[in-house]
C-alpha cells in the first residue's frame, strides 16, 4: 500500500509541475558537448553503462546514489534531464518501470528503451526475477545487446563501445569466479536468505542460495500479513536459519520493523545490509562492482561462521497442528500485534463515539492529515515523531476551532479547508525528502506483525488513559457533545469540555497511527461508533456496542489476516464496515414494518 | 434557593447586543426588570430580538453594551447562576439524532447528580419518572428522539427543564408548530409553576392562552410597549389578541 500512497503522491506532485515542466525544457543544462548524453534510471545501471560507453558518452542516473527508487520523487530538472538525453535507457521492473512511464509521456515514446523487452526475447532476462541484472552472468550476455542500443545514438561508436564491452566481460567473469570462491567458504546447509523483499532471487540462482523468504515481494506490491509473516517464521525455524539480511533501501521502513521483531522471536541475528537498487559511496559501494563484493562479503562472514555456534538456534522445534482458534497466536508477535490493534481500537471507538453525537466524525481525517504533516516536519528537524505528530494534531485541533469561531463557518467547511492544507504541506515535504533512504509512508503503515514490545506497552498504556479518562469526564461530555447550547444554558463548561473532547481526538489519532497504520486509525474513530450509533436507543448502550464492535472488528481482523492472507488493521476495519452494513440493511427492515 | 430573593429576578438595563461587528444590533437599549412569580411573555415580529434576549439571559450572548443581572449574578461569567435557569430551547436548535430516548433527554436536567456511567441515585430517577408522567409521556419515555413528534419533543423539553428544579423558567417558542393538546400541557404546568413562585418568561410570537401572561413586553430591535396582554397586544399584534378571548 505504501508504494501505492507514493505513487499516489507522484501522480498529484506530477499533476502541480505539469506546466512548469513543460517549459522547463528549454533551460539549458551544462553543456555536454556533442556527445550522446545516455540517461539511466539507476546509479548501478549508469556504471554497467559507463563501462561500455567510456569518454564517447555522457552517462547518468535519474535517481541518485543513496536513494531508494521509491522514495525517488520527480523534480521539474529532472523532467528536463529526461527530456534532453538523447535515449533514455531502463530496466522494466516494479517501481522503477514507473519511472519508464514517466519518460515515455515526457519524451513521448522517443529513444525510451526497456531492457526487459531487449533481453526477455533472448532468453537473458525474466520478469520474475527483478533484479537479473545485477548477476555478472547475465550481465555480461547483455553487453553485445547494450552496444547495440548505445550504437543507435552513436553509430560512429560502435568499434569503440565492442571493445570496451570485451574488456568489461573480462571483468565480470572474474567477478563472477571471484564470488563463487568467496561462496565456497559457505557450507552448503547454510546457504539460506531471508531478506525483507525478494531481491536476493538472482543471486541465490546463480551462486546455489536457498530463498528461504521475505516479509513481501515487490516494492508496491504487497503488505505482509499475519499469515504469511508466521509462515516465514516457520520456515526460518525449521531450516535452521541464523541470520536475515536487510536491504540498504529497506533501511528506515516498517518492513525491516517486521523482519527485526520476528527475528527476534526465532532467536534470528538481522544483518545490514545487502545492496540492490542503490549505491551508498558514504558505505564504499559506489560501482557494480563494489556492491556485488560487499554483497559476497556480508553473506559470507555472516552465514560461513555460523556452524560453531549454530546448535542453539536449531532448537526450537516448528509448531504444528493446532485448534484453529489457537493456531495464530502461536508467537509471541502475533500476541503483542493483537494486543496493540485491540487497545487501539477501543480507544479509537470511545473518543470517536463522543466525535459522531457531537457531528465531528470527519475530524479525525483532518487530525490525522495534520499529524502526517507533523511527522514530516519532525523528520525534517529531527524531532520525535511521536511528538510531532501530536503537536500538530493539536494544533489543526485548535485552529478549526479558532477559526470556526472567528468566521462562523460551518466546522465541516473549516475542517474540509484545513485536512487539505496539511496534505498538502505533507506532498510538499516529502518531495524534498529525497537524499534519504528512509520512506516516510512506510513509517506510517505500522503493521500489526511489527510491533515491538515498547510499542505495545506504549499502545496499551496511552489507550487505556484514554479510556479512563473520557469514562471519568463523559457524564459532562455526554451533555456538551448532544447540545453544547443547551449545555451551556446549563451551566456546563462548555469551553474546557470542547477542548478536552479535541485534545482526546488528537491524542487517540496519533496514538492509534504510529500502532496500527494511518488508515486503520481514521476509521477505527468512525466506522465502530457510526454501527453502534444505527442499533443503539441509549448513550451507554452506544458506546459499549462502539468499543464491543471495536474489540471483535480487531479480533476477526487478525484471524482474517492470518488466515486469508489479507493486512490485519484494513481487514480490522473491513469486518466494522461489514457490520455497518448489516446495521443499515436491517435497520431500514425494522422501519418499513 | 433565597438567592436574590428579595431583589428582581432578572434585569436588563440598556442592553445592546450585536453578532457581529459590522452587523446592525439585534437588540439595542433594551431595559426591564422581572420579578419571581410572574409570568412574562416576550412577543414581537420574528428576528425582533426575542431569542437574543433569552440568549442574553443564559449569559450566551455577551452584551456590548449595558447590565444584565440574574438572581443577582452576571450570568456570562457564572456558570452556577445557570443552573437555576430552566432553559427550553426550540426544537429544530435539539439535536434529535443523538443516540438518546426521551428518558435519557430529561434525565439531562439532573447533570449534576450523575454518577459514572451516567447512573443517577434512585432520588433523581423518581424525579425524572415523575417529570415525564407531568407532560403525559410516561408510555414513551424508551422512544429515541427521532421517533417522537414535535409536540412531544417540545413536552420532553418542558420536563427536562423541570427536573433541574430552577427559579428562572426561559423558554423559546415552546409553543412553535406544536399540536393543541401538548400546548395545554405545557401551559398547565407553566401556570403551576408561577403559582410556585417561579419566574416564566415566554418568547413566542403567536400563542393562546394569555389568561396566565401578567405583563407583555413587545419587542422589535427595541422595547415598543410593556404592559397587561389586553393594553399591548391588539394594537401591536391583532391575531395574538385575538386567541386570547378563550
Amino acid at each position: 500500500m505504501s508504494g501505492r500512497i507514493a505513487y499516489a503522491l507522484l501522480l498529484l506532485l506530477l499533476l502541480a509541475l505539469a506546466v512548469p515542466t513543460a517549459y522547463a525544457g528549454t533551460v539549458p543544462l551544462e553543456d555536454s558537448g556533442d556527445k550522446p548524453y545516455i540517461l539511466v534510471t539507476l546509479p548501478v545501471l549508469a556504471d554497467i553503462i559507463s563501462g561500455i560507453a567510456g569518454e564517447r558518452a555522457t552517462v547518468e542516473s535519474l535517481v541518485s546514489p543513496g536513494i531508494a527508487v521509491i522514495t525517488y520523487e520527480l523534480t521539474p530538472r529532472d523532467s528536463a534531464r529526461i527530456e534532453e538525453a538523447s535515449i533514455f535507457i531502463y530496466v522494466g521492473y516494479g517501481s522503477e518501470e514507473v519511472l519508464g512511464e514517466y519518460a515515455k509521456s515526457i519524451r513521448e515514446y522517443r529513444g525510451v528503451v526497456r531492457l526487459l523487452d531487449v533481453l526477455e526475447p533472448a532468453g537473458i532476462a525474466s520478469e520474475d526475477n527483478p533484479y537479473f541484472w545485477l548477476d555478472p552472468l547475465r550481465t555480461a550476455n547483455s553487453l553485445d545487446y547494450l552496444v547495440d542500443i548505445l550504437s543507435r545514438v552513436d553509430p560512429e561508436g560502435r568499434q569503440y563501445y565492442e571493445s570496451r564491452a570485451a574488456q568489461l566481460r573480462e571483468r565480470l567473469l572474474e567477478l563472477d569466479e571471484w564470488i563463487k570462491e568467496k561462496v565456497s567458504l559457505i557450507p552448503e546447509d547454510q546457504r539460506l536468505l531471508v531478506t525483507v523483499r525478494d531481491t536476493m532471487r538472482y543471486y541465490a540462482e546463480r551462486y546455489g542460495f536457498e530463498v528461504v523468504g521475505f516479509i513481501v515481494a515487490r516494492p508496491g506490491t504487497y503488505e505482509p500479513t499475519a499469515g504469511s509473516v508466521t509462515r516465514l517464521l516457520d520456515a526460518m525455524i525449521e531450516k535452521g536459519v541464523r541470520v536475515a539480511f536487510i536491504e540498504y533501501e529497506e533501511a528506515g521502513t516498517t518492513l525491516r520493523e517486521v523482519l527485526e521483531t520476528i527475528s527476534e522471536e526465532a532467536g534470528v541475528r538481522t544483518v545490514e545490509f545487502l545492496y540492490i537498487e542503490s549505491l551508498a559511496p558514504q558505505l564504499g559501494v559506489s560501482s557494480y562492482e563494489e556492491l556485488m563484493k560487499a554483497n559476497t562479503m556480508t553473506l559470507v562472514e555472516n552465514l560461513a561462521r555460523g556452524r560453531e555456534n549454530g546448535q542453539a538456534s536449531a532448537g526450537e522445534s516448528v509448531y504444528k497442528g493446532s485448534l484453529f482458534i489457537l493456531e495464530p497466536f502461536r508467537y509471541d508477535f502475533m500476541i503483542r500485534g493483537t494486543l496493540t490493534l485491540i487497545a487501539a481500537m477501543a480507544a479509537s471507538a470511545l473518543v470517536g463515539s463522543f466525535a459522531v453525537i457531537r457531528g465531528w466524525a470527519i475530524f479525525g481525517d483532518a487530525l490525522a492529515h495534520g499529524a502526517l504533516a507533523g511527522l514530516v516536519v519532525a523528520y525534517f528537524i529531527g524531532a520525535s515523531f511521536y511528538f510531532g505528530a501530536l503537536a500538530a494534531g493539536l494544533f489543526v485541533a485548535l485552529s478549526v476551532s479558532a477559526v470556526e469561531r472567528r468566521t462562523r463557518l460551518r466546522a465541516d467547511v473549516v475542517i474540509a479547508v484545513t485536512f487539505v492544507t496539511m496534505l498538502s504541506i505533507s506532498i510538499a515535504l516529502l518531495s524534498r525528502a529525497g537524499g534519504a533512504t528512509i520512506s516516510i509512508e512506510d513509517v506510517l503503515f505500522a503493521d500489526v506483525t511489527a510491533v515491538s514490545p515498547e510499542m505495545m506497552a506504549r499502545t496499551v498504556g496511552l489507550s487505556l488513559a484514554i479510556i479512563a479518562f473520557t469514562i471519568a469526564i463523559g457524564r459532562h461530555l455526554l451533555v456538551y457533545v448532544v447540545d453544547p447550547v443547551i449545555a451551556a444554558a446549563m451551566g456546563v463548561r462548555t469551553g474546557i469540555l470542547h477542548y478536552s473532547l479535541l485534545a482526546l481526538l488528537a491524542l487517540t489519532i496519533v496514538t492509534a497511527f504510529f500502532a496500527i497504520g494511518y488508515v486503520p486509525a481514521i476509521a477505527a474513530m468512525m466506522v465502530p461508533p457510526a454501527t453502534a450509533f444505527i442499533i443503539s436507543r441509549r448513550p451507554v448502550e452506544f458506546m459499549v456496542k462502539s468499543v464491543g464492535i471495536a474489540v471483535v472488528s480487531a479480533i476477526a481482523g487478525v484471524y482474517a489476516s492470518y488466515y486469508l492472507d489479507v493486512n490485519a488493521g484494513a481487514s480490522a476495519i473491513l469486518v466494522s464496515a461489514g457490520m455497518f452494513a448489516v446495521a443499515v440493511a436491517t435497520h431500514k427492515a425494522a422501519n418499513s414494518r | 434557593m433565597t438567592l436574590g430573593a428579595k431583589a428582581p429576578a432578572c434585569i436588563m438595563e440598556n442592553v445592546t447586543v450585536r453578532y457581529s461587528q459590522n452587523s446592525p444590533p439585534a437588540i439595542e437599549g433594551v431595559s426591564f426588570k422581572a420579578e419571581l412569580g410572574e409570568m412574562v411573555l416576550l412577543a414581537g415580529p420574528n428576528g425582533g430580538g426575542k431569542s437574543t434576549i433569552i440568549k442574553t439571559l443564559l449569559g450566551l450572548v455577551k452584551p456590548e453594551k449595558g447590565r444584565v443581572l440574574v438572581l443577582g449574578r452576571d450570568p456570562s461569567k457564572d456558570n452556577d447562576v445557570r443552573r437555576l435557569i430552566g432553559y427550553v430551547p426550540q426544537i429544530s436548535e435539539l439535536n434529535i439524532y443523538a443516540p438518546l430516548t426521551l428518558w435519557d433527554l430529561v434525565s439531562l436536567g439532573r447533570r449534576p447528580r450523575f454518577g459514572a456511567l451516567f447512573r443517577l441515585p434512585e432520588e433523581d430517577v423518581r424525579i425524572v419518572n415523575e417529570s415525564i408522567e407531568l407532560v403525559g409521556l410516561s408510555d414513551k419515555a424508551h422512544k429515541k428522539l427521532s421517533e417522537l413528534s414535535g409536540g412531544m419533543l417540545a413536552r420532553a423539553l418542558i420536563a427536562r427543564a423541570l427536573v433541574q428544579e430552577p427559579q428562572i423558567y426561559l423558554l423559546d417558542e415552546p409553543f412553535e408548530s406544536i399540536d393543541a393538546q401538548s400546548e395545554s400541557i405545557i401551559m398547565d404546568l407553566l401556570v403551576r409553576e408561577k403559582k410556585r413562585g417561579k419566574l416564566v418568561i415566554i418568547a413566542e410570537h403567536h400563542m393562546n392562552g394569555l389568561d396566565a401572561v401578567d405583563r407583555v413586553i413587545y419587542v422589535n430591535r427595541r422595547i415598543l410597549a410593556v404592559g397587561k396582554p389586553e393594553e399591548v397586544l391588539p394594537r401591536l399584534n391583532p391575531s395574538m389578541a385575538g386567541g386570547s378571548s378563550g
